[in-house]
């Protein structure tokens, strides 16, 4: 008995101590990503969409039918112009419309690789490969495209010419450029703002002969994962030291700045004379677009402590400004975007992790969960988010 | 509860001092994590301490079991006899793996925390977010300088991530190797798969290496490191034991150790300290007897326990 019993015992601890071990020690976690929903310009009523794990799809709203999938077709075939073996792992860029080649500019996260898919979904080809990875959406601009990268490089591409870089950009510390750029028109001209995980906001020219060149370059001294945002000649973007920036789009120097309770990462919502941003925390912030003065008189406050990385979307209902923010939980806040409270008794959820950007399309707001799924929500309504694709 | 006991008693608090740490050594990221794990090593080495006591009492009960594997050939007997030698020499078979059991989690959750500071992923660098304590000089301090020496903390490229899986597949081995040094085959069959565990644990290790970001490498080296010091300290220089290059670069395992043969009668004692007498009527007695000073150090000896000497006494009362 006690032999049998020690034995029993010692293959059970050493199951037990295996498991832990396995479990315990995760090599790695396979990204996700959080490409957000795009509204497709040449077909009416389709969105494309990066569902969350290895794919693409062009979804049409009302049937939830998949038009086309990228970059395979189905589990065994790949889209036609793209080599058999291609995989791909998530994405984190939005899918961006190219309207002067009418094709979709993807960037894919591991390869680094930027594709372009015709806007049929007939076939997809490289554009370019940066060889480092890809979080950024890319901003395309008539044949070019500028495409961040996470060991801090800016590409200029001409999407008629691939492979071949107009200029390149390297000036930074090889920190990731997370947050998507912008393209800003100053009176010196037009630049490209970003800013990166060293802790820097840099303005880029765009145009003329000093393309690529800094316009001006500005150490913040801490992560910076947040996009940028421009109005009112200010560029916003939000910190990891708990502050919110609004600089000069010409000069880079400060104009105003507020404190937060925690990071910033979500891109911030400019429209109507003021910026919204929210922290990871949760907490939703308003101010004046020019004196970073509050609009409300206090953050708002979910109730639950959850993570926020989805951008607001503001809408109206019944002549009532509504700002939507969408948690990491799914929850739905609808917030009275003048007075900073909560716009309507009830509540709505979607189903799933979120942390991709929510869009208005045609009076609802679009967001991908975790899942892979596309969800529809419509402010005001106090109905249950409605799946139109299910990632399975 | 599960959730809680897992990431706020023990991932969250590792994660925060290892920021902190990182912090304290200025800003150097690769020093937080080395300095980080030998502090964690230490703190856990009363429990390696116990874990290589009831290996080095079980490596040497090894003579006396290849012997009741000699003279019994019905494997109940064999086990029954096994087993009373462990009982009689107070030796709990398991004892080498609750320490290591206790200490597991200690040693993943320091894992977890490289993983989630490093944010090797978009996910991962947010996740991180909600771990952290909600205090300015460690929420401002992410994300962490990853540069060390040569090294990308947070790459896995091939340019750094081959010369480290050579170097820790290299460590590996040694540590395997010292580590079972005195861990004597029982028959042909165990001598192959130990040598098989001494060649493939490091392939193992190094093709990990190649997977993951250089600064969960870098604990692996310095917990290989700490290992081979320990498991050089306690079973070799301890002993005043000596061991040669050549034997370190072979797959062989060392000569059993010096086992004292004492017939009818004899007793041993364990690493914990706890002793058995046994009756004479039992068939061929031969037996390693161990003393272990408080220090962790041992030689084989010729006596018996004062514990054993007061049972036999109580035994002889009895009669």
């Amino acid at each position: 008995m006690f032999h049998v019993k020690h034995r029993r015992l010692g293959q059970a601890a050493v199951l037990l101590l295996a498991t832990v071990v396995f479990a315990g020690c995760q090599i790695a976690d396979a990204p996700d990503g959080w490409g957000a929903v795009a509204e497709d310009p040449d077909a009416p009523g389709r969105v494309v969409f990066p569902t969350g794990g290895d794919f693409v799809a062009a979804v049409d709203l009302e049937s939830g039918v998949v038009a086309w999938r990228f970059p395979k077709i189905d589990d065994d075939r790949r889209m036609a112009g793209l080599p058999a073996d291609l995989d791909a792992s998530a994405f984190y860029a939005d899918p961006v419309w190219a309207d002067l080649t009418g094709e979709w500019i993807i960037g894919e996260y591991s390869s680094g690789v930027l594709y372009a898919v015709r806007g049929d979904g007939a076939s997809a080809r490289a554009v370019y490969s940066t060889g480092a990875r890809i979080v950024a959406t890319p901003i395309v601009d008539g044949n070019l495209v500028y495409i961040a990268t996470n060991d801090d490089r800016i590409i200029a591409v001409d999407i008629e010419r691939p492979e071949v870089a107009v200029w390149a950009w390297a000036g930074g510390t090889d920190r990731a450029i997370l947050g998507t750029p912008a393209l800003v028109d100053t009176d010196d001209g037009r630049v490209l703002v970003f800013a990166s995980l060293d802790g820097w906001v840099t303005a880029l020219r765009v145009d003329g002969a000093s393309a690529g060149e800094a316009a001006w370059r500005r150490e913040i001294g801490t992560g910076l994962a947040s996009a940028i945002s421009v109005g009112e000649g200010l560029v916003y973007f939000g910190g990891f030291d708990r502050t919110f920036y609004a600089l000069h789009a010409l000069s880079g120097e400060t104009v105003w700045r507020q404190d937060g309770q925690h990071w910033f990462w979500s891109t911030p919502l400019v429209a109507d004379g003021s910026v919204y941003a929210t922290d990871v925390r949760g907490n939703v912030y308003a101010w004046d677009a020019i004196t970073g003065s509050p609009r409300w008189p206090a953050p708002f406050d979910p109730v639950e402590d959850e993570r926020v990385r989805s951008q607001p979307v503001l809408t109206e209902v019944d002549g009532i400004p509504i700002l939507v923010v969408i948690a990491h939980n799914g929850q739905v806040h609808q917030i009275n975007a003048a007075t900073g409270t909560s716009a309507f008794p009830f509540r709505i959820e979607i189903e799933g992790n979120v942390l991709s950007d929510a869009k208005l399309i045609d009076g609802r707001i679009l967001v991908g969960n975790e899942d892979g799924d596309l969800w529809a929500a419509t402010a005001g309504v106090n109905a249950a988010p409605v799946k139109i694709y299910d990632g399975g | 509860m599960l959730d809680f006991l897992w990431n706020d008693i023990l991932v969250n608090p590792v994660s925060n001092a290892l920021i902190v740490l990182t912090n304290a050594l200025w800003d150097n990221y690769g020093l937080g994590i080395i300095v980080f794990t030998l502090v964690i090593r230490v703190v856990t080495y009363p429990l390696t301490l116990r874990q290589l006591r009831a290996t080095r009492a079980m490596q040497l009960m090894q003579p006396r079991m290849q012997e009741i594997q000699k003279k019994y050939k019905d494997p109940k007997r064999r086990q029954e006899e096994m087993v009373k030698v462990y009982r009689d020499a107070g030796i709990n078979p398991l004892g080498c793996i609750w320490p290591l059991l206790v200490q597991m989690p200690i040693w993943i959750a320091l894992y977890n925390a490289i993983r989630y500071t490093l944010g090797d992923t978009p996910e991962q660098l947010l996740d991180l977010s909600r771990r952290l304590y909600d205090w300015d000089f460690i929420t401002a301090s992410i994300p962490l300088n990853r540069d060390f020496l040569f090294l990308d903390l947070g790459s896995s490229a091939l340019v750094q991530a081959a010369p480290l899986a050579i170097v820790i597949a290299v460590l590996t081995f040694f540590q395997q190797k010292l580590s079972t040094a005195r861990m004597p085959a029982r028959d042909d069959r165990q001598q192959t798969t130990n040598q098989t565990m001494l060649w493939m644990l490091p392939l193992v290790f190094g093709f990990f290496t190649l997977q993951v970001p250089a600064g969960l490498a870098l604990y692996w080296l310095v917990t290989s490191v700490f290992t081979i010091i320990t498991s050089y300290y306690y079973y070799f220089y301890r002993t005043g034991e000596s061991i040669s290059v050549r034997w370190l670069f072979s797959l062989d395992a060392l000569p059993a150790p010096a086992a004292t043969v004492a017939a009818g009668g004899s007793s041993t004692s364990g690493s914990d300290g706890s002793a058995n007498s046994r009756g004479s009527d039992e068939p061929v007695e031969a037996e390693v007897s161990e003393t272990a000073d408080d220090d962790g150090g041992e030689q084989p000896v010729r006596h018996e326990s004062a514990a054993a000497r007061r049972r036999r006494r109580r035994r002889r009362a009895k009669r």
